[in-house]
């Protein structure tokens, strides 16, 4: 397939999609490796932000996604297509500790947080960024907690091995899981924190 | 007088002199075991005939400064010994080698609050937070072309309905209902959220209702209307249900969403 045609095509599918497409989707479509897909998507990017195009191609939850750009937030916001509520400090600290510790009981939420987690684990599970993922193989079957892709979405991170990392200690502790030490990051997962820090600064 | 002899591993003297060398820190107390000490005791108070009020006052005390000094030893003061403070209250009867044993056993269901004070003094978690504080500001500023299915989501506000007939159409219910009669009797705790679930349930088994039927029970009241109300609003918000009005001035119907909730940006 001729290169053009394959980044047209590419085009579309990141826009079409209803969910985050990975390279490795639109490789088998296409018949084509997905490092040259990646390829064709940063060339793409760099031609949106050349053109100062309205639109950005982001990497999120393990693929690409099309999206606005920060600096048109405000014109976006009022045509009414819904904006979403920034999360509140004990939702933001509860989703962390869920994100960081998953699977997780809400008993051992409320143990780690010393307050009942009922109404913001709610909140988070009818925003979609928690969900249950199974039951604890302790007395009473505790159902277990996990993030959900849109979590990923939500804070604009390529896996959960994007999340901030943590210091070296707490990921040796017992219990702790996570694998910062071991955590590498793909060059496709270049969201920095603000979304700003690409694209529409050059332009 | 007390003068009960006592003999442990390192030390031999009195019972009184041993419960003195372990406050004063010169006895590791985690090291005697009570019990064995408190045994000899017994044995030798009751050897010596005449036991005066002294003898076993004197005991007592004793006894009671080295349990004392034996559980402030097993408390925690380091998050890894935060299983000692079950071992030093049963430890009057169990020896040394049994505390051993339970510390073992608690520490793997504390294992998890011993994590919690790790956790809490790195704060570890506290920038973690931040972060994500800064990415749920930043990420708030991107629409992301996303998940909602064809006829969901951006249909708010409601098809040809206005907040305003909504409002209208309530205000004709409640006409119809007397007012709320105040009585002793403290009203039944109305959950907005129940209404919510009532009217969802309801959706599904006849697919779509009419404005007037959501208020149709038997004994309905003015707060309960207003409930429900509230309930249809918040349903609304979350895209669970949307509401449509085909001729103007015709009934209100309610539908719910198609491909359900939404948790999109």
């Amino acid at each position: 397939m001729e290169y053009e045609e394959a980044k047209a095509v590419i085009e579309a599918m990141v826009f079409a999609s209803p969910r985050p497409v990975t390279s490795q989707e639109m490789g088998a479509i296409l018949g084509i490796d997905p490092r040259t897909v990646n390829a064709i998507v940063d060339d793409l990017r760099q031609e949106y932000d050349r053109n100062r195009r309205g639109m950005q191609i982001v990497f999120v939850a393990g693929g690409y996604q099309m999206a606005t750009r920060p600096a048109h937030a405000a014109y976006i916001a009022k045509l009414n297509v819904g904006t979403r509520q920034a999360l509140s400090r004990p939702a933001l600290e509860t989703v962390a500790m869920i994100a960081y510790k998953q699977p997780i009981t809400k008993a051992e939420l409320e143990t780690i947080r010393g307050v009942r987690v009922d109404g913001v684990l709610t909140t988070l599970i009818e925003r979609g960024l928690v969900r249950p993922v199974g039951r604890k193989k302790a007395p009473g079957r505790p159902v277990l907690y996990g993030t959900t892709p849109e979590f990923l979405r939500w804070f604009g991170l390529a896996s959960l091995d994007d999340l901030p990392p943590i210091e070296g200690d707490a990921a040796t502790l017992p219990g702790f899981s996570l694998r910062s030490e071991s955590r590498r990051r793909s060059p496709r997962a270049g969201n920095g924190v603000s979304p700003a820090t690409r694209g529409s600064a050059r332009g | 007088m007390n003068v009960i002899p006592v003999r442990v591993e390192g030390f031999s003297g009195t019972l009184e002199e041993l419960a003195r060398a372990i406050e004063r820190g010169e006895i590791d107390a985690r090291t005697v075991s009570v019990h064995e000490v408190i045994r000899a005791c017994f044995e030798e108070l009751e050897r010596s005939e005449g036991t005066g009020l002294d003898a076993v006052g004197g005991f007592l005390v004793a006894a009671s400064t080295l349990v004392a000094a034996k559980s402030r030893a097993l408390l925690p003061s380091e998050p890894e010994e935060a299983d000692g403070a079950a071992g030093g209250s049963d430890d009057c009867g169990g020896s040394a080698e049994d505390d051993g044993n339970s510390a073992d056993d608690s520490r793997e269901s504390d294992g998890n609050s011993a994590l919690i004070a790790h956790l809490m003094k790195y704060r570890i978690f506290k920038e973690a937070v931040e972060e994500l504080a800064r990415r749920d500001e930043a990420w708030r500023l991107v629409y992301l072309r996303d998940t909602l299915p064809p006829g969901t989501g951006a249909a708010l506000p409601p098809e040809g309905v206005g907040l305003s007939d909504l409002i209208q159409a309530l205000r004709r219910v409640l006409e119809g209902i007397p007012e709320d009669e105040f009585t002793a009797v403290p009203a039944d705790d109305l959950s907005i959220e129940e209404k919510m679930d009532v009217i969802l349930t309801r959706l599904r088994q006849k697919g779509k209702l009419v404005f007037g039927e959501l208020f149709d029970g038997p004994t309905v009241t003015r707060s309960e209307v207003i409930a429900v109300f509230l309930a249809l609003l918040e349903l609304i918000r979350l895209a669970k249900a949307v509401v449509r009005q085909d001729a103007h001035f015709g009934e209100i119907l309610i539908l719910p969403a198609v491909g359900g909730a939404d948790h999109g940006v």
